[in-house]
């Protein structure tokens, strides 16, 4: 199975991948994050949050952390896997290689792609 | 989690998630509950917290399907891997799937053309005759216990016979029918004419015949002249459906006669006792002297088995009845229901399709065929592109793609080719019928009312479409079965084809041409068969022969019969463009087929008490062989005016041969025969005649007496003139017409046709038989041809790089080409062997269709495969030019 079968990744998926890649976060965290990032762009609704965050478990993207001492037992923290990384690189760099293409357009022709 | 207002919101919408069964995880539920409690707590004033909890409601039943179509299956995130969805099928995956296979396929216009045409054909042939076939052949008769029925076959009986059937114990019910022609005199113009019959009180009963208006006929209407009955179609046809015809009258045969009564629509009058259209019944004539004429044959017999009585019991008791007859009518029936003939009995069913039953199975048989050949060459089709696009299979296969996908676009393409070419199959089924119906309806009984009949279009195009289905699928599940590595080896050192394959894919080839060749020796055996009948020289003159049968006057007997027909005569020969005229009891080819009619003797040398023969007899007037062109072999034809005993006669050559060894040794001869009204006649022969098929071209000879028709002494119900006419313009008919009511306006008017006419319509069932064949054939020659162009070529282009390899190393091209041009011949001659033998086995099928020429005529079996053949050999012709000009050095590169 191919990583590139899975591309291209949501944006919703691309954004959870990106802020958990920064360090574990437990649900309200991710939400916060997300709205940051995307400056208030993408919003996320509780269940499909964990809809998604269920399939990228199964799809080992993303794991389950044990809750820090201390902290409440019930909220569940999640943090990225090796190969959740991968997939959020291969992601991004399918997005860079669409942005060098499209980037001449922008300026008015010219070069073409490499 | 904090308990506040709001709280019924969160505890709702755990209970929504959990509405759809398997779609979220509890422990999901329970914390997306949780998150949005505290993302409502957090939210920075009451307007923000609504806006998130709106968002969460709105957005929850997305959530809910996707988690339910999810379920269960390891995650998909991307569009791209369409393969591995394990579960349902996207209806917008499907149409992609579609709109690829279909794109595929036209760019391969021409498979996809062939392909869609050979399923079209197959099943448009096969379920316009199938129809057909089944209409005539399966349908059970429309009557009331209709397989009990039977007719009594061996030609038209006479009165003996027709009285004793009512005494038959194996009979519940039995009638006499007698066809008859009228012409009705028409206000305006010429008369219209009529179909009728004569028939007894039992006829109404056996053929479930009743009134739809007034009545019918009753036992003491029995030889009533002056009423009669219409059928539904000539009441509606031709008396404009008038509600108050009942008690009308009108003038048929020159008398007045009250209609009484008109049948229902649903009586469908029996093709084979009453002809194919009929308009009109009338009363039998119990009375009628004619009917203690042993020698008069005029009546069909038909009857209704009595409920658990066998039509061999029934056979048996007319053993006994025919025997009983033998003895009182020696002379005149001994050997017409002599040992080898009898009295028997058949079920109406058998007759009726008899004549064209055999041909129909034949046809049938041959559209099976025609099917087959069709199914082989789209298998063929679907193999050689499954083959040819292996490469790429393969690649995409390595590449990932998932078995789903590319069995899907096999399939779908396969799906395509069958549904297209079984729409057309609809389109061509449904024209060919309605070639069928209004060629044939002529020559074929009960062939009226047909509708495409759906279970066979059904069928036939479940068939196609599984073929093409099966070998659509093949190649690629052979590639999914292999490992990848070897289709990929670049240029495939061997073919990239197994010998499995190769093997299968010859057989394919062989067993096209092999059930071509039967397809077309059958259709050669016919179309000699044809030939044969239709060149038979008929042995009168057939060009400018005109034929007038009138309706004779009745009372009169003998001498009023010969005084109207000479008058007749007289008078015709005023009638401009007539070069001559004759008249007889009948003409030649007025009564075609098994059923003749009307005079029948035996014929027995002075002294001798064993009959030489039976004989057809023929009352020629004046000027009868001079006028139809029957040349004489030996003798003088007949004086005019014979006086006197003995009657000089003529004969035909079959029996001037047959019994004196020549046609000289007959001249003088002197014979009896036992005529219907006295105890014999002296006869001497003082002319030999060419043999006439005078019943029709695909009738035996037999023997045959013409005696001078003024010496007629007792009448017939009618008579036929002849004509011999130059220039017959517009016109002539009613110029004809005209004469005759000016000689004898009582006479009914007549009708007049040309013989060419009678002629033809003899061989009607056999000319359309033939063309069916014919076009069997050709197509099939086609599809062999074909499917074998299509195997060579490919095979060439296979073996390209083997042949690139001998070319370059300095390998003869013309070699090369010999060798392909071999493997085509070779394949052919191993079809057509197998071919040959399932002809001659099958033969014997075809033979009672035949005439003239047996069933394992070689010139027609080895024409046939010949022909194959030569096609084969012009098939391999391009296949191997283009190996032969194979440029090596493009081969040898890598491809």
């Amino acid at each position: 199975m191919d990583i590139t079968d899975h591309l291209p990744l949501s944006p919703r998926d691309l954004l959870i991948l990106a802020v958990l890649a920064e360090g574990p976060l437990h649900g309200y965290g991710i939400v916060k994050a997300v709205e940051e990032r995307s400056r208030s762009g993408v919003l996320l609704d509780p269940a499909n949050l964990y809809r998604a965050l269920r399939r990228m478990r199964e799809l080992a993207w993303v794991r389950e952390e044990p809750t820090p001492d201390g902290e409440d037992t019930r909220r569940r923290t999640f943090a990225v896997t090796e190969g959740g990384r991968a997939v959020l690189t291969a992601e991004l760099r399918r997005l860079e290689r669409l942005l060098d293409q499209a980037r001449p357009a922008l300026a008015g022709g010219g070069e073409t792609g490499g | 989690m904090k308990r506040g207002d709001g709280d019924w919101v969160v505890r709702l919408y755990r209970r929504v998630l959990g509405l759809v069964p398997g779609a979220f995880h509890p422990q999901d539920r329970d914390d997306a509950a949780a998150l949005l409690a505290e993302m409502r707590h957090a939210a920075p004033g009451a307007p923000a917290r609504w806006r998130v909890t709106l968002r969460a409601w709105v957005r929850l039943p997305g959530a809910l399907a996707r988690g339910w179509r999810e379920r269960g299956r390891t995650g998909v995130v991307g569009r791209n891997a369409l393969e591995r969805r394990n579960g349902r099928w996207d209806v917008v995956d499907g149409i992609r799937q579609f709109g690829q296979s279909v794109r595929a396929l036209l760019r391969t216009p021409v498979f996809t053309v062939t392909s869609i045409l050979l399923v079209g054909l197959g099943v448009g042939a096969a379920t316009a005759v199938f129809t057909v076939v089944d209409h005539v052949l399966l349908r059970a008769l429309p009557y009331p216990a209709g397989e009990r029925l039977v007719y009594l076959t061996n030609g038209s009986h006479s009165g003996p016979v027709v009285r004793s059937l009512s005494g038959l114990e194996s009979l519940e019910a039995h009638a006499a029918v007698v066809r008859r022609r009228a012409g009705m005199e028409r206000a305006d113009g010429d008369p219209l004419r009529l179909q009728g019959a004569e028939v007894s009180t039992g006829f109404f009963g056996l053929f479930g015949a009743r009134p739809s208006l007034g009545r019918v006929f009753v036992d003491g209407d029995g030889g009533r002249q002056d009423i009669a009955l219409l059928t539904h179609e000539a009441w509606s046809g031709k008396f404009g459906a008038d509600p108050e015809v009942v008690g009308r009258t009108l003038r048929l045969d020159g008398e007045t006669v009250e209609i009484v009564g008109v049948l229902s629509p649903d009586f469908r009058s029996p093709e084979a006792v009453t002809g194919r259209t009929l308009d009109y019944l009338v009363p039998m004539d119990w009375e009628d002297p004619l009917l203690d004429n042993p020698a008069y044959f005029r009546h069909t017999l038909v009857g209704r088995l009595a409920p658990e009585v066998g039509l061999d019991a029934l056979n048996a008791e007319m053993a006994v009845v025919a025997g009983d007859i033998i003895r009182r009518y020696p002379d005149e029936l001994a050997e017409r229901y002599g040992p080898d003939r009898g009295l028997p009995f058949s079920t109406l069913r058998d007759v009726t399709v008899d004549r064209a039953a055999s041909g129909l199975r034949l046809v049938l048989a041959a559209v099976g065929l025609l099917l087959l050949v069709a199914c082989a060459n789209v298998a063929h089709l679907f193999l050689a592109r499954g083959l040819e696009r292996h490469r790429e299979t393969a690649i995409r296969k390595a590449l990932g793609a998932g078995r789903r996908s590319l069995l899907l676009q096999a399939a779908a393409e396969s799906v395509i080719v069958g549904t297209a070419g079984g729409l057309l199959g609809v389109l061509l089924g449904a024209a060919g019928l309605a070639a069928f119906r209004s060629w044939i309806v002529e020559g074929l009984p009960r062939g009226t009312a047909v509708g495409l009949d759906l279970r066979v279009l059904g069928a036939a195009a479940a068939l196609s479409l599984l073929t093409a289905l099966v070998f659509g699928l093949l190649p690629t599940l052979r590639i999914l079965r292999s490992s990848p590595a070897p289709g990929l080896l670049s240029g495939g050192r061997t073919s990239t084809q197994s010998r499995g394959v190769r093997l299968f894919r010859g057989s394919l080839v062989a067993g096209e041409v092999a059930l071509s060749l039967v397809l077309v020796a059958g259709s050669a055996l016919l179309l000699r068969s044809f030939l044969e009948m239709t060149t038979q020289a008929p042995g009168i003159r057939v060009a400018d022969t005109w034929v007038v049968p009138v309706s004779m006057p009745r009372g009169g007997g003998g001498d009023g019969y010969v005084r109207t027909a000479e008058e007749l005569r007289a008078a015709l020969a005023t009638v401009p463009g007539v070069e001559a005229v004759t008249w007889g009891v009948e003409a030649p080819f007025q009564h075609v087929g098994g059923n003749k009619c009307c005079w029948g003797t035996r014929v027995a040398r002075p002294g001798d008490d064993a009959p030489l023969a039976l004989m057809d007899v023929h009352p020629a007037g004046p000027g009868f062989l001079t006028t139809y062109g029957i040349p004489l072999v030996a003798g003088n034809d007949l004086p005019e005016d014979p006086e006197g005993s003995p009657l000089p006669v003529l004969v035909n050559e079959t029996f001037a041969v047959a019994h004196f060894g020549s046609a000289r040794e007959i001249l003088g001869a002197e014979l009896r025969m036992f005529p219907p009204d006295q105890q014999q006649l002296a006869l001497r022969v003082v002319g030999v005649t060419t043999d006439t098929r005078y019943y029709g071209l695909d009738q035996p000879v037999e023997p045959a007496l013409y005696l001078p028709a003024r010496r007629m002494s007792f009448a017939f119900p009618g008579a036929t003139l002849g004509l011999r006419v130059r220039d017959a313009g517009p016109g002539f008919a009613r110029a004809v017409r005209e004469k005759i009511w000016e000689v004898s306006p009582s006479l009914p008017l007549p009708t007049v046709v040309p013989l060419t006419e009678w002629v033809e319509a003899s061989s009607r069932d056999r000319r359309f038989g033939a063309l069916i064949l014919a076009v069997f054939g050709g197509v099939a020659l086609l599809l062999a041809a074909g499917g074998l162009y299509g195997t060579l070529l490919y095979s060439v282009q296979q073996r390209r790089r083997e042949l690139g390899i001998r070319l370059a190393l300095g390998a003869d091209a013309g070699q090369v080409q010999r060798d392909v041009l071999r493997r085509g011949l070779g394949l052919a001659a191993v079809g057509a062997s197998v071919g040959v033998v399932l002809a001659l086995a099958t033969g014997r099928v075809a033979e009672s269709l035949l005439y003239g020429v047996g069933a394992r005529d070689p010139a027609s079996i080895g024409g046939a495969a010949a022909l194959l053949l030569l096609t084969a050999g012009l098939a391999s012709w391009l296949p191997a030019r283009r190996a032969a000009r194979t440029d090596p050095v493009k081969t040898l590169s890598v491809e």
